[in-house]
């Protein structure tokens, strides 16, 4: 214990003054990030100035815990001849857990509590903060264990500097080779249709434990033995075969339980797939298809499906498996893209805005002309030959339709003034509200820990006024645009995982154009009634019907 | 024990190059045993694979009994070890570094240390990165010593030290080595340090160890001797060389060569004999002498082997 302590007390002496600027940094990025949607409605040299410092800071926070293992590891580093400690009574074994017992404490826990308490500062909401805590050191544990791993490989920063440049190089030419390997071996794109939209957990948490195990048995090769390449074939073979059996893990324990949208979706009298016998489908040119395969000459046909007795606040996301069956043959595939058409008369069939519509009735929205496409799913993908040869025959279309299935509904609603909140897991505040002659302007944070497992969730907010049975939808505001391009997401997501995030919308949406002989407008009257009304989609679950169409023709 | 430390058929290489062969010597307790060899010779090599710094690929080194590649912190404990290369914890001042070593060591003493860094005139509080090369090998040589370490391991401490400084070190350590009775390993190009150091020589040249012995015999047994004859024809006629000769010169009248078997009486009647002298004189020779005439020896003999080897 006592070389524990000896050498704990002289790397926290050695490193003070960086693990002191790193957690400022750490505390820092948080503040940067609580302020930063304020100043970007102001505008000018402040808003400038902290795009900077919240540039610059995120850039100390991901590279800092770099420079802070390589001090660490090479202090007594494990492949220097020259070592001085390699001379003294120091157990490589106490060692290892020395500087492991330290990146946990310093590198890993304490930055997680420093930026728990800085998050708890900025949303007053100790839950939060402390639901921080645990992604973090998650996180952190595995970036810090795999710089210890590659550290330890190396003798100084220098080499550890270039190791580290190699390595991501070297997982950028592997993932590049495998993913090019896989397309042209086996091919994968618009092909194959989403079981879900709850996201499998599994994969993620076996590649963690991999990465663990991996950085594990480095470290420990290397302070047991101090044998270099035996450490790296150790790392190699640990890490293709648990690549190998990750890929093979048949056990989803991570993955959730699929949710049931309710006993009218099992109803099949009441939600069946219909065709539109006369509506025309619709030839378009193929966007995309299987890598390795060419679009040119490749036509999508794309069909007015849908699946009726469905509730109108419900998104569709509907893919389709359709088999076109002629006397002399068949078209097949399987397709997940839709297509907007816009046509005369539709019924705003997969709308995007119909289920906000329809959660927000009675009000109607202040800009009419937002019905302004359907979306139909493409059955189809043939060649032009083929479309040539059987575009204009009538076939039998068979079709298995796929739908995902969320609901929207108002979840809550803040009256337009700040400081006004609504909802709990995550809650919402108004910070500040621009009032302008023609609208307004209104920052929004989020607080609360995104949680993966809650089935796919979105917010969307509606400036609304029930008394006149109005709403508008709003333009968001791109927060940290003048950040560096490669940074701008991280910038405005921050470090804090998702712990709060700011938006700014202005409202009414410059994207959506009034309608003919609509005058109506916001003005400060309308303000003065007006709330935001908080849009929950969530993912309900998936529905299927099948559907045969005796007459198809693909080209009319 | 009979050694401190023993090397048998050690081998060691690196990838394809074999840095050491097959290399047997002992250190005998309280001695003080001086590798020495010229650069490439496989002395720093062979003092790592003895401190379990480099693995064997043959062979076997032990220290205090226990196999070099099972040296743990209980051994190491009672080995003091500083090098030239040694990389300090450039960070520390002398005393942290004196601070930082101290709880990893039983007997360490702390009046020892405060005595060899006030005679080593070690300015306490610098940071032993703004200290010169020489303050840092006596910041190294104090945490090292002030352990008593019952062995102490040497790497060319001393090279590249101006002689003021050197001459600090070579007394401190010689002074405690006699006064504690402590085996000392020492290699070194600094041949007049080993000398007044040195009770045994190991020579090594070309990864192998050429010559072994103590200082004494080794002293007693090489000479330098100049032959001179009564006219140039006679020197130059001089087609016998004793086993043991090394280095034959002739100028003039004048033949010299290194006696290597030197008994007194034996090797000038052998000289007059085999070089038709007239008069022979002996001379008797530094360790740097000896050294240089090994070297130019084996380098002559290898250059001899290297034209028999067909190509």
């Amino acid at each position: 214990m006592t070389e524990l302590r000896v050498v704990f007390l002289k790397d926290l002496r050695r490193l003070r003054w960086l693990l002191a600027l790193w957690l400022g940094a750490t505390v820092a990025q948080v503040v940067v990030q609580s302020v930063r949607a304020d100043l970007e409605l102001i505008g000018g040299a402040p808003q400038v100035v902290i795009d900077t410092v919240g540039t610059l800071l995120a850039f100390v926070v991901i590279l800092m815990p770099v420079l802070l293992v390589s001090r660490l590891v090479h202090d007594e580093p494990l492949v220097n001849a020259d070592a001085f400690w390699l001379t003294r009574p120091i157990r490589p074994t106490m060692l290892m857990v020395t500087k492991l017992a330290f990146g946990a404490v310093w590198l890993v826990v304490v930055p997680a509590v420093a930026e728990a308490i800085a998050v708890a500062w900025v949303t007053r909401d100790s839950a939060t903060a402390l639901g921080t805590i645990g992604p973090s050191v998650v996180l952190q544990a595995l970036w810090v264990a795999s710089l210890v791993a590659i550290a330890t490989l190396t003798p100084s920063t220098m080499r550890f500097l270039m190791s580290l440049i190699g390595v991501v190089a070297g997982l950028i030419l592997v993932l590049g080779v495998i993913v090019s390997l896989l397309a042209t071996s086996f091919g994968f794109g618009p092909e194959s249709i989403p079981d879900t939209m709850l996201q499998d957990r599994t994969g993620d948490i076996l590649q963690s434990v991999l990465i663990v195990i991996v950085a594990a048995a480095l470290i420990a090769s290397q302070y047991r033995t101090r044998r270099l390449w035996r450490s790296i074939s150790l790392g190699a073979v640990i890490l293709v075969l648990g690549s190998a059996i990750v890929a093979v893990w048949p056990w989803r324990f991570a993955k959730p339980a699929e949710p049931d949208p309710g006993p009218w979706a099992h109803d099949t009298t009441r939600v069946a797939a219909a065709l539109d016998p006369v509506v025309k489908p619709y030839v378009i040119d193929a966007a995309y298809d299987r890598p390795g395969r060419t679009t040119a000459g490749r036509k999508w046909i794309a069909a007015p499906i849908e699946l009726t007795g469905i509730p109108r606040n419900y998104v569709v996301q509907m893919g389709v498996r359709a088999r076109l069956a002629f006397a002399d043959g068949a078209l097949d595939g399987v397709q997940r893209v839709s297509l907007p058409v816009s046509r005369p008369g539709m019924r705003a069939l997969h709308d995007y805005w119909a289920p906000i519509r329809a959660a927000l009735e009675p009000s109607v929205p202040l800009r009419g002309r937002i019905d302004s496409a359907e979306q139909w799913p493409v059955v189809l993908a043939v060649s032009a030959e083929d479309l040539a040869r059987r575009g204009t025959e009538p076939g039998r279309l068979t079709v298995e339709a796929t739908a995902l299935l969320s609901e929207t509904r108002v979840s809550g609603s803040m009256p337009l003034a700040e400081g006004a909140t609504a909802g709990s897991a995550p809650r919402f505040v108004i910070r500040r509200v621009f009032v302008r002659p023609d609208g307004c302007s209104v920052l929004i944070r989020r607080i609360g820990i995104a949680v993966d497992n809650v089935p796919f969730q979105r917010y969307q907010f509606v400036l609304r006024n029930a008394g006149r049975a109005q709403f508008a939808l709003g333009d968001p505001v791109s927060l940290g645009a003048r950040s560096m391009p490669l940074l701008q997401g991280w910038v405005v997501q921050g470090s804090s995982n998702g712990a709060f995030a700011d938006m700014v919308f202005n409202y009414p949406s410059r994207g959506i154009p009034r309608s003919e002989g609509d005058e109506t407008d916001i003005d400060a009257d309308w303000l003065r009634g007006a709330d935001v009304a908080v849009v929950e989609t969530s993912y309900r679950g998936r529905v299927s019907r099948s559907l045969t169409v005796d007459g198809f023709v693909m080209k009319r | 024990m009979d050694t401190v430390l023993s090397a048998s058929h050690l081998t060691c290489r690196y990838g394809r190059t074999e840095a050491v062969t097959d290399l047997s010597f002992d250190v005998a307790p309280g001695t003080v045993f001086a590798l020495l060899g010229p650069n490439g010779a496989g002395k720093t090599t062979t003092i790592r694979t003895v401190m379990n710094i480099l693995r064997p690929s043959g062979g076997a080194a032990t220290v205090f009994g226990v196999d070099s590649r099972q040296l743990a912190a209980r051994e190491l404990a009672t080995i003091g070890y500083v090098s030239e290369n040694q990389a300090l914890p450039l960070w520390m001042t002398v005393d942290d570094l004196l601070a930082y070593c101290k709880p990893f060591y039983p007997s360490w003493d702390d009046a020892l240390a405060a005595r060899l860094v006030a005679e080593f005139d070690l300015p306490r509080g610098r940071k032993l990165g703004r200290l010169s090369r020489g303050m840092r090998i006596k910041a190294a040589l104090v945490s090292s010593l002030a352990y008593r370490p019952r062995l102490l391991v040497l790497d060319e401490p001393f090279g590249g030290l101006d002689p003021v400084v050197r001459d600090d070190l070579v007394h401190g350590v010689l002074e405690l080595a006699g006064q504690e009775q402590w085996t000392v390993l020492i290699s070194s190009h600094d041949l007049d340090e080993v000398e007044r150091l040195a009770d045994t020589i190991g020579f090594m040249d070309g990864g192998r160890l050429v010559l072994c012995e103590r200082f004494a015999d080794l002293h007693a047994r090489f000479r330098r001797v100049e032959a001179t004859t009564a006219d140039d024809s006679a020197a130059q006629s001089v087609s016998t060389v004793a086993a043991g000769w090394l280095g034959v010169q002739r100028a003039g009248r004048v033949v010299r060569f290194i006696e290597t078997r030197y008994v007194e009486g034996d090797t000038e009647r052998r000289a007059t004999a085999a070089c038709h002298a007239d008069r022979v004189e002996v001379f008797p020779m530094t360790l740097r002498e000896m050294f240089v005439a090994l070297v130019r020896a084996r380098r002559d003999a290898d250059r001899e082997t290297d034209k028999k080897v067909p190509r």
